[in-house]
């Protein structure tokens, strides 16, 4: 009888489908493995058991690396989030390419429903690489609303130069896991950043990198209480003003003063140079 | 109270002597007996572990009745030769970054293990690690899998796993159509 129902039970050698039967979460283990979202979808299509299967996985690959339509790299992104159900995802990560990608590819219109489906169904990690183009003269301006993301981890964003990120207004709780920021590409306001970064709206942010350019030449001042490691990089920054007592690691570029907020003594110090 | 103490030390020595033995018996749902070290057998599963800890391991042959011999023979090996392997500095890294999946790659030996597993084997495989709680070769085994699939069309994967399509003309139609986009050339 047991061998009848436990593994290594007598099949048929060769005619047998072997996959099909396996619970859900092993055919999630190697669905996984494929590392795209796209190959696991068209598995949908292999019998009624997978159609899905793919639907519920708690990680979302969406890549497109080769020169395709444009059209058809955002397609890929809204057709995999729109068949999405599960109700929260460990890891979603997209990435879009600029090879052949003309200026009207990827918009903040295309790009702000995306973030706005990961802080409400990713806890976790958000991975979003777009396209890096050289220059951004003469484009015009996008803006992009930065949602709340109460339970994200890891946030990693690489955007386009002319996206201008908007975070959303100071509350409490808004970025209230997030332990790892990055920040790549595109303009933000000098105020609003320090605002983002700070322990008012990170409590947890322990790992920092800014690659940003700032609308306006300004001071930036982050107050953290948990930042460790910190990769500075902000464009048209007049002064950067850390105050961070668990800072361990500090890289510091196109800063023209750069230095620490002594709560003690009340006053600025640069780091020896 | 002098008989008392020399009960007592002929029970510590009993158990010390099994703590002691460095190997765990297994035994098959068809009833064949396997040895495999406890140390490697209580790092690479979890319920294997739980036995060893609960002292629910039975020197005559630890029951595990829903697992074959063929398949269990294969769970041995592969904790017999992990006791034996030293893992290599791309199994201990584990960074998780944007181009990475959070899954450690297989090593070369792992691979070799796998590859010559017959189709079914490599079923039961998945199945007994699953059951047993061994981490470490799910991700072998899944990762085996998945490369069977890789780059491969639904066709090909229907063929290589034997599923029966059992979608009807229309239904396959309609679930091509929603998934168009995972279609496209790329």
């Amino acid at each position: 009888m047991e061998m009848e129902t436990g593994i290594g039970r007598p099949r048929p050698r060769g005619v047998t489908d072997c996959i099909s039967g396996l619970p859900d979460d092993l055919l999630h283990d190697i669905l996984l493995r494929l590392r795209c979202t796209k190959a696991a979808a068209r598995t949908g299509v292999l019998s009624r058991r997978w159609r899905s299967v793919w639907t519920r996985l708690p990680d979302f690959y969406l890549w497109s690396r080769q020169p395709v339509l444009s059209t058809s790299r955002v397609a890929i992104v809204e057709g995999a989030l729109a068949a999405c159900s599960a109700p929260t995802l460990r890891r979603l990560a997209i990435r879009v390419d600029n090879v052949n990608l003309p200026w009207e590819g990827v918009t903040a219109a295309h790009v702000a429903p995306w973030l706005r489906f990961a802080s409400d169904r990713v806890a976790g990690e958000l991975f979003l690489w777009l396209p890096d183009e050289a220059l951004a003269g003469g484009r015009k301006e996008q803006d992009l609303d930065l949602p709340v993301f109460p339970a994200m981890r890891t946030i990693q964003i690489r955007l386009r130069r002319s996206f201008r990120l908007r975070p959303p207004p100071v509350a409490g709780g808004a970025f209230a896991a997030l332990t790892c920021l990055g920040i790549y590409n595109g303009e933000m306001d000098g105020r609003e950043l320090g605002s983002l970064v700070s322990s008012s709206q990170c409590p947890c942010l322990e790992e920092l990198s800014l690659t940003v350019t700032l609308a306006a030449a300004s001071e930036v001042a982050i107050c953290s209480d948990s930042l460790k490691r910190l990769r500075f990089h902000v464009e048209k920054t007049r002064r950067l003003v850390v105050a961070s007592p668990m800072l361990l690691e500090m890289h510091v570029s196109k800063a023209f003063e750069a230095g620490f907020w002594d709560s003690k003594s009340k006053t600025f110090r640069c780091p020896p140079k | 109270m002098e008989v008392d103490k020399g009960k007592g030390e002929a029970e510590e020595t009993r158990k010390v002597a099994e703590a002691d033995r460095d190997t765990v018996t297994l035994k098959s749902s068809d009833g064949k007996l396997f040895e495999v070290s406890k140390e490697a057998a209580a790092r690479l599963s979890t319920v294997l572990a739980g036995m060893i800890a609960g002292g629910s391991i039975d020197d005559n042959g630890t029951d595990l009745k829903q697992i074959g011999s063929e398949a269990l023979e294969n769970v041995v090996d592969y904790c017999n030769k992990h006791a034996n392997s030293i893992p290599s500095a791309a199994l201990i890294s584990s960074s998780i970054s944007f181009n990475t999946a959070p899954f450690k790659e297989p090593e070369e030996w792992e691979r070799k293990f796998v590859d010559r597993l017959s189709h079914d084997a490599l079923f039961d495989l998945v199945e007994a690690a699953n059951f047993l709680g061994m981490e470490r070769l799910l991700d072998v085994t899944c990762h085996k899998i998945s490369e069977m699939m890789k780059g491969k069309s639904p066709d090909q994967i229907r063929e290589v796993f034997n599923i029966k399509n059992d979608y009807t003309k229309e239904e396959l139609e309609e679930i091509r159509q929603e998934l168009a986009w995972a279609f496209y050339d790329d």
